[in-house]
């Protein structure tokens, strides 16, 4: 399959910012070990910085070969070796999956409790992800902008509505607790840049555009975190200390004229969100699978990752000690690390070595 | 390609085998509440429930946009043991979504809230937007209102809470509220109190909780004193006496600034407040300073008499005042962080009223150069 | 093993397809030299049918034949213009068969179409399209002259497809009559019709309408070469053409292949690039490449004020969904989140849920089965039974079932209104009939969670569908800002004539 010019820019864009609003309206503070959700705010400053350090790396070697993705680069580079490298990249991006079906199994059972089976409702998800994922990055790309369009409006209509109910007494000084909110915060913003490995084997999809593509997708999602945490805190204040998902917490306090209850449209941004998320990072694992096993064995990886992901999304709720271990930011930041930053250092380093010893 | 189709095909009929449809139960199995009493009977909790009642409706009710109630009441050692005894009892499982009212007794709020409003909060269906008010008589009494003409319904309720919205907005007696108050160890919770007083109901004063207890219940005065001082009130009436003579007026938009500042060690909190109002019923006799100065002294005293009472007298900060101090000087909350309460009740007061008067009556111009 | 099988299946298949193309071009049988011969084939080959009617003449002292069949052509003409000439046609020099043959075309017959025949399988096909076959004795060749006088029904505003304000033709069941409405709107020597032949039973024509200029090749060629493969026995409606159209493996509900039955919609199709495909025995024309956002755009749209076309368009894309997900909404939202509801709505919709015996999805998809019953009855019912079936269906099971608690109002009430919905684009009837009712399904299984989670694949399904390489969602996804201008609000033409629109030209 030819990759060039199958996307636009645009779409990539659209690709990564949503998976970045999924993650963020999944935003609690326990699991990011805070207590005031507006130091947050510095964090997503310095969490910025950081990820634009994470960005030059895997922007250099898509410079080197545009037409050549990560996993690409990986066999290029160091051969059987990187067959291990494309492993862990393939165990990445469906940890992406499995977490956040997880955070939304968990969502639906301790929050929503709904009167349908939560197995069929995981299960429907994977099955409708794994179609998107088949259908391949065209129809993922093209459906994510329309998805993209509507979840703005709707988070735009949202936050108008939450901000007559801003109330300043809500905002306490920053860094009023210390600096550790602070540094929780920056690590926990961080491991959530889930959207910088899977950049990395999907931009030689598109023509042009990688580096604007990937600045805009880290500031405008800041920007946005930011806005969203300002007006969350103002509008709900010290309610938020006891609400695990304040995002939720905050669209069903909203209301404006006769609907009382807005977090209608937060189920909808979420159920839509995640499906184009586990879509494109399943795509991504089905592609490095493709590196490994070759085409026709990709196939029937794609029936095991999906059983897969639906065990682990089903279990981790229940079990504590493999939730502690999963959902731990310490954890996932070091992942994160690796594949957005560490790997493709190395990559970097291989292709210099290997350019000094062709010109000796 | 085949077998692709048999696959699909078969995934789908174990979609539908799947469904937990069985489990589902349509809006005629659930009991939809809107109104919630809490009442504590010899140690046990009461609760009660004002919902509609699906089996006595009449074709000519629903099409005239009534609705038909219906109280329950189950008492048990704690809510959730209550709840299930009124599941049983109705035959139908509790749906809160529509809930728009949750009123607690006089003496159960003396006992504390905050179980109760955990419990509630917990739901999710519950909406946050819950208003939360206290009784003076028991809940259950407001709920069921044997005694009133016509059934008081949730949505009545309501609307005595929102007279003057700005009110109500200032007060926030809401569920999301008040639980963001509890968490706040140092501010005191308000709700509106509701009074039951010879057939007739009333929601003019408010209910002090200090931990989420019922300590005290702000009268008239008191009430407006707090209004002014939260400085987003509307509608608030009064009256002065002047030369024997009852002069009336509406207050219609309230500004109040509390500013924090450390002089020498002492604490001094600058309540300056910008009242816009109504004048009723003034004489040509009278000068109209000597009435805006007059007006001005109520309008202290009103502050100042409800600031004494809350906080000096009662401990109880439901103006946030600690808020201002953590603002204004953080370092200082900090490390006074035990003794905030001392500090706010031995601080020191200063209250400044502007006035910008409209004089209304036949008697007078009216135009913007009254002022 | 099952490789193995699947190449063998593979061989066989292309093997078949090469005996069949050669052995289209073995099979045509040539005329021969003698006249009796020739009438003895012709009358085999029709097996003494009643309406072929064999007239045998004397031309220039030689024997002929003229050979017709009943009722397609136009006996005046063909008396007047035919047989009156050549049957009185003199000449003083000596000629062949076939210089006689030459003589008739050149300088006696005034028809303007005449075509040589050199095969008895064209000469079938002209003669039952309206042509007379002249043949002579001792002549290889045969001549066909167009006399075409077969009845069609006349040209009258299509019913399908109502406009306001615009032309009140629509096209006819004869192929020829529909290309000279096309020729008379677009008076552009580039516009070509090129006609090809479909069915193997039926021979149908099928006429390529395209602007050489303006068409893009490549999907030119493409049609073509779909249009060669289409191994259909006969093409009764031009419908049956178009699953060889689509893509290959195309299972989307909608569909990528537009329709109208209207020239001045077809013209201004033809003048963006696309091909329209007339079919013989059908007035609905087939456009391709066709936009899902074409579904939407109506001529009425361009003859109206921008402001109101442009509320109208918008009144289309809620009809739209209000026909596809309202009910399955509806369902999901009474079922599993009735916190959505205001508070006075949620106590009609209990006591109508509470006064009726069936649970509410499936009491949504009787309501839905009834109409759509009610529906294909009003479409097959003759004229004069159609007041009793507004009368069934309005007083009966509208009225009496809620009345009886059989059915609630507030449901009938949704599906009332996603009816009058699905009726505001016509052409999406189908896909959205099928479409409510999934959604019904999944809204009472899955409630708000199934509806967002089918919606959201339907896009990518709709997303994910192209045909020649144009995606069927351009200039949405991929996005074309300046081509907003037709599809978020209707621009003035000043707007819309400033830059061409070719489909080729859309992103993709």
């Amino acid at each position: 399959m030819e990759k060039k010019d199958i996307i636009t820019a645009p779409q990539l864009f659209s690709l990564l910012f949503l998976c970045n609003i999924v993650i963020g309206i999944t935003y609690n503070l326990p699991m990011a070990k805070s207590s005031n959700l507006l130091d947050h705010i510095l964090s997503a400053i310095v969490a910025f910085f950081i990820n634009i350090l994470f960005i030059f790396p895997i922007y250099k070697i898509y410079k080197k070969n545009p037409s050549l993705d990560i996993a690409d680069n990986c066999i290029k580079n160091f051969k059987k070796i990187g067959i291990l490298f494309l492993i862990i990249y393939g165990i990445y991006y469906l940890f992406v999956c499995c977490y956040m079906l997880s955070l939304f199994n968990i969502f639906v059972r301790d929050v929503i409790n709904p009167d349908i089976s939560l197995f069929m409702l995981t299960f429907c998800v994977i099955l409708a992800s794994s179609y998107a994922a088949c259908k391949g990055i065209e129809g993922i790309a093209r459906a994510c902008s329309i998805i993209l369009f509507i979840v703005c409006l709707a988070i735009v209509f949202i936050i108008f509505t939450l901000i007559p109910q801003i109330d300043f007494m809500n905002y306490s000084p920053l860094l009023f607790n210390g600096l550790n909110d602070f540094k929780n915060g920056i690590f926990y913003l961080t491991s959530l840049s889930f959207y910088l490995p899977l950049a990395a084997i999907l931009m030689p999809f598109i023509k042009s555009g990688a580096k604007k593509v990937l600045i805009a997708t880290n500031l405008i999602t800041y920007i946005l975190f930011a806005i969203v945490i300002i007006i969350v805190v103002g509008a709900l204040g010290d309610y938020l200390k006891t609400q695990s998902f304040p995002i939720y917490e905050a669209t069903s306090a909203a209301e404006i004229g006769v609907f009382k209850r807005l977090d209608a449209i937060y189920l909808g941004i979420f159920t839509s969100g995640l499906f184009i998320t586990i879509s494109i990072f399943l795509f991504a694992f089905f592609l490095v699978m493709k590196k490994i096993l070759g085409q026709k064995r990709s196939k029937l990886i794609i029936f095991l990752a999906d059983i897969f992901l639906l065990i682990i999304s089903l279990i981790l709720p229940i079990f504590k000690e493999i939730s502690f271990f999963f959902y731990d930011t310490k954890f996932i930041f070091v992942f994160t690390i690796l594949t957005s930053f560490v790997l493709p250092v190395i990559i970097l380093l291989k292709h210099k070595i290997k350019l000094k010893w062709r010109e000796e | 390609m085949k077998s692709k189709n048999i696959f699909i095909l078969f995934e789908l009929i174990l979609v539908c085998f799947l469904a937990g449809c069985g489990k589902v139960s349509g809006l005629d199995e659930q009991l939809i509440v809107y109104g919630i009493g809490v009442d504590n009977v010899e140690g046990m909790y009461e609760l009660s429930v004002q919902a509609l009642d699906i089996k006595n409706n009449s074709e000519s009710s629903t099409k005239e946009g009534q609705k038909t109630l219906t109280t329950i009441s189950a008492t048990a050692p704690d809510l959730i043991e209550a709840a299930k005894q009124i599941e049983n009892q109705s035959g139908k499982k509790m749906l809160y979504s529509h809930a728009i009212i949750l009123i607690i007794g006089k003496e159960t709020a003396q006992n504390g809230i905050e179980n109760i409003v955990t419990f509630f909060s917990t739901n999710h269906k519950l909406r946050p937007t819950v208003e939360v008010l206290i009784s003076n008589i028991s809940a259950k009494d407001i709920l069921a209102n044997e005694n009133a003409e016509n059934i008081v319904t949730p949505e009545d309720l309501l609307a005595l809470t929102k007279v003057g919205k700005e009110n109500n907005d200032v007060i926030n007696s809401n569920l999301r509220y008040l639980l963001s108050d509890i968490n706040n160890t140092f501010k005191g919770e308000k709700v509106w109190l509701l009074e039951y007083n010879e057939g007739k109901m009333y929601c003019e004063k408010i209910a002090m909780l200090k931990n989420s207890r019922l300590i005290n219940v702000l009268d008239n005065d008191y009430t407006k004193g707090a209004l002014l001082c939260f400085g987003k009130s509307k509608n608030i009436c009064d009256n002065i006496e002047i030369n024997d003579k009852r002069l009336s007026y509406e207050i219609n938009k309230v500004k109040t600034n509390i500013n924090f500042s450390l002089e020498k060690d002492k604490p001094i909190f600058y309540i300056n407040t910008s009242v816009s109002l109504n004048l009723y019923n003034l004489d040509n006799n009278v000068s109209n300073e000597e009435v805006k100065s007059l007006i001005e002294k109520r309008l202290d005293n009103l502050i100042k008499n409800t600031i004494n009472f809350c906080i000096k007298e009662n401990n109880c900060d439901i103006f946030n005042f600690n808020k201002h101090v953590m603002k204004t000087n953080a370092d200082f909350f900090k490390v006074n962080l035990n003794q905030i309460e001392s500090i706010i009740n031995s601080a020191e007061y200063n209250i400044e009223v502007g006035t910008k008067i409209r004089y209304m009556g036949p008697n007078q111009e009216i135009s913007a150069l009254v002022y | 093993m099952l490789k193995l099988l699947k190449n063998l299946i593979s061989k066989y298949t292309l093997q078949n397809e090469a005996d069949f193309i050669s052995h289209e071009k073995e099979n045509k049988h040539s005329l021969c030299n003698s006249l009796k011969k020739n009438l003895e084939n012709f009358k085999n080959s029709f097996d003494e049918s009643a309406d072929l009617t064999i007239r045998p003449i004397k031309v220039l002292n030689t024997d002929a034949a003229i050979i017709t069949m009943e009722g397609m052509i136009n006996k005046e003409t063909f008396a007047t213009s035919v047989m009156n000439p050549i049957v009185y046609a003199f000449t003083k020099e000596i000629l062949t068969s076939s210089e006689k043959l030459e003589y008739i075309k050149n300088n006696i017959l005034t028809i303007t179409e005449q075509i040589d025949v050199e095969t008895f399988e064209d000469a079938f096909k002209l003669i039952m399209s309206g042509f007379a076959l002249l043949i002579f004795d001792g002549c290889k060749k045969a001549l066909a002259i167009g006399v075409q006088g077969f009845n069609f029904r006349s040209i009258s505003e299509p019913e399908t497809e109502v406009m306001q304000k615009g032309s009140k033709e629509g096209f006819v069941e004869a192929v020829r009559i529909n290309l000279t409405m096309i020729r008379r709107r677009v008076k552009n020597p580039k516009l070509k019709f090129e006609f090809l032949s479909v069915g193997k039973t039926s021979s149908t024509d099928i006429c390529l309408c395209y602007i050489k200029d303006i068409v893009s090749d490549k999907i030119l060629k493409e049609l073509k070469k779909r249009i060669s493969k289409i191994n259909l026995q006969n093409v009764l409606a031009a419908e049956y053409l178009v699953p060889y159209i689509e893509k290959k493996g195309d299972l989307s509900f909608f569909s990528s292949v537009g329709f109208s039955e209207r020239p001045d919609t077809v013209c201004g199709k033809i003048a963006e690039g696309r091909i329209a495909i007339l079919v013989d025995g059908t007035p609905t024309a087939l456009i391709v490449p066709y936009l899902f956002i074409e579904y939407f755009q109506t001529i009425d749209d361009y003859a109206e004020r921008p402001y109101f076309a442009t509320l109208t368009r918008w009144l289309k894309y809620l009809s739209f969904f209000i026909a596809t997900l309202l009910p399955g909404l509806y369902v999901a939202l009474a079922v599993f989140n009735p916190e959505v509801f205001p508070d006075r709505l949620i106590s009609k919709i209990a006591y109508s849920i509470a006064g009726t015996p069936f649970p509410l999805m499936l009491e949504t998809l009787i309501i839905h089965f009834i109409y759509e019953i009610m529906r294909e009855a009003g479409l097959r019912l003759p004229r004069p039974l159609g007041h009793a079936v507004s009368i069934v269906g309005g007083l009966v099971i509208g009225e009496t079932a809620v009345n009886a608690g059989l059915i609630g109002a507030p449901t009938l009430m949704v599906v009332a209104l996603t009816a009058i919905s699905s009726y505001v684009i016509p052409n999406l009837y189908e896909p959205t009939a099928i479409l409510r009712l999934i959604f019904i399904l999944v809204g009472g299984i899955l409630g708000i969670w199934g509806v967002m989670l089918l919606f959201s694949v339907l896009i990518v399904n709709i997303c994910s569908k192209s045909n020649f390489g144009i995606p069927f969602v351009a200039p949405i996804a991929p996005f074309n800002f300046y081509s907003m201008r037709d599809v978020i609000m209707r621009a003035s033409w000043k707007t819309l004539s400033k830059k061409n629109k070719n489909i080729q030209n859309m992103p993709h």
